[in-house]
């Protein structure tokens, strides 16, 4: 399975190298695909044109650096973008120290990126009926918890309140001291696909 | 599409999702994203429910009638920084010594600062723990006759008697003394770095041992690299565990069967 996809990879690289516009818009594709879930999950809370744009630079520079790259474009893309959304965080980090001086206000690149963000939240701002979907999309969240197993519900009540997995571990084994890691999490895998499962359901 | 590629690596998705994975786990999981279309697809149908789970946090535990909703805060911002409650604790004390009637009250005080910070100093638990063997590594006090003359000789013999009396934290400072007086010895860094693994101490440990498998040789590199897997695990660094296990269960010496038997219960 894994040849056909490093094949499929290998043959858009080439493509895309060569200069066949749709094996190019495929590469593009594809890798926007591929690797926005791991914009959202790294950068889970922000929104999605910060995700936008840590990938289209990714994309950028993976087009800068396509003749360097043999095989396996995906991967080689893969750490471009966990070096982009390290900047990001490292740059939202920086930002919050320098907003705590008394020269924050002069800093043009923070002023800059409030009024990005500004702009983002104003695109992003909900209408009362989307609100009311979210509202909606909550309650099915807390009913599918409730529907869940006293293990399930003790995992996700753990990981709202910011519990850490080993707190978690521990809890659990205190209550089955025989309890495997691989069970344990075999065990969250499934709670996982239950709450999916009961979410489809509605 | 219709199943994962890697199931172990799967049942991992869970814990990537609400962030509970390590950089290194976290980067594994992604190369097995990368090419797992079932994991990916499995991240993007739940990447609203996870997002809104992160938002409204607090308002889901309120309506799960969990009393202690904390306020929204980043993981990293939850724990109180150590200076916070140090102040705490420091201005409480001087309440309660203006006012001698609260003597008592200052008392309790003290030892709930001192059990809180006890708490802050405590090392994590590794999902790994139950894997591990906290067990002593075999001592030959032959070693020790042989380097008497040696500098740290003297931290040495002492550490040890600790040692072979499982006082592991004051085998640890004699020892660390030894390696002080010398580093390049890698039967000192070998004891020290398995008196930190026994007392949980992931990070000392693993630079003791990390030193200890570089300076020796044949089972005593082996024994250092045994614990130095474990001390990874410790850690819940599993790629770097994975790597010194490898090695072992590869040589076919000493450790080799504890190594091939842990590399199979991390697969599971």
């Amino acid at each position: 399975m894994n040849t056909n996809i490093e094949n499929d990879w290998t043959k858009l690289l080439d493509g895309t190298k060569s200069g066949d516009k749709q094996r190019q818009t495929q590469f593009y594709h594809k890798l926007t695909v591929t690797l926005l879930p791991i914009a959202q999950s790294r950068l889970r809370g922000w929104s999605s044109a910060i995700h936008q744009d840590v990938l289209q630079e990714t994309l950028i520079t993976v087009s800068r650096k396509l003749d360097s790259i043999q095989s396996q474009p995906h991967h080689f893309a893969a750490g471009i973008l966990r070096n982009k959304i390290g900047d990001v965080l490292r740059t939202e980090k920086k930002r919050k120290t320098v907003s705590l001086d008394l020269h924050a206000d002069t800093d043009e690149f923070t002023i800059q990126r409030d009024i990005e963000r500004a702009l983002s939240d104003a695109s992003s701002a909900k209408d009362p009926l989307q609100q009311l979907e979210t509202k909606d999309q909550l309650e099915r969240i807390v009913w599918a918890i409730q529907h869940l197993s006293a293990f399930c519900h003790q995992f996700f009540t753990g990981i709202l309140e910011h519990q850490e997995i080993s707190e978690i571990w521990e809890n659990a084994r205190i209550a089955e001291p025989d309890l495997k890691n691989s069970t344990f999490r075999k065990r969250i895998f499934d709670c996982r696909m239950r709450l999916k499962q009961i979410l489809q359901e509605g | 599409m219709s199943s994962c590629t890697n199931e172990s690596l799967g049942h991992l998705i869970a814990f990537y999702e609400t962030g509970q994975l390590s950089e290194k786990e976290k980067i594994t999981f992604e190369i097995h994203l990368l090419d797992c279309d079932f994991c990916r697809n499995e991240l993007q149908q739940m990447t609203t429910t996870f997002d809104l789970m992160h938002e409204h946090r607090t308002s889901i535990l309120q309506a799960l009638g969990t009393t202690d909703a904390k306020p929204l805060l980043h993981p990293k911002e939850v724990k109180q920084p150590i200076f916070s409650r140090l102040k705490e604790f420091i201005l409480k004390i001087f309440n309660a010594l203006a006012q001698p009637e609260f003597a008592v009250a200052s008392v309790v005080t003290i030892l709930f600062a001192s059990f809180l910070l006890t708490l802050e100093n405590a090392p994590p638990s590794s999902p790994f723990t139950d894997l591990l063997k906290f067990e002593k590594a075999p001592y030959n006090s032959q070693v020790l006759r042989s380097s008497e003359a040696e500098p740290g000789a003297q931290q040495f013999k002492s550490g040890m008697s600790y040692y072979l009396n499982d006082d592991f934290g004051n085998a640890a400072l004699q020892l660390e003394k030894a390696v002080a007086s010398e580093p390049e010895n890698g039967v000192y860094r070998l004891y020290s770095g398995v008196c930190y693994f026994l007392q949980r101490q992931g990070d000392p440990a693993i630079d003791a041992l990390l030193k200890a498998v570089n300076l020796n040789e044949d089972v005593l590199q082996n024994r250092s690299r045994w614990y130095l897997a474990q001390a990874y695990l410790l850690k819940a660094d599993t790629a770097r565990a994975r790597e010194q296990l490898e090695i072992l269960s590869a040589e076919q010496l000493e450790y080799s069967s504890e190594a091939e038997e842990l590399l199979c219960q991390l697969d599971d």
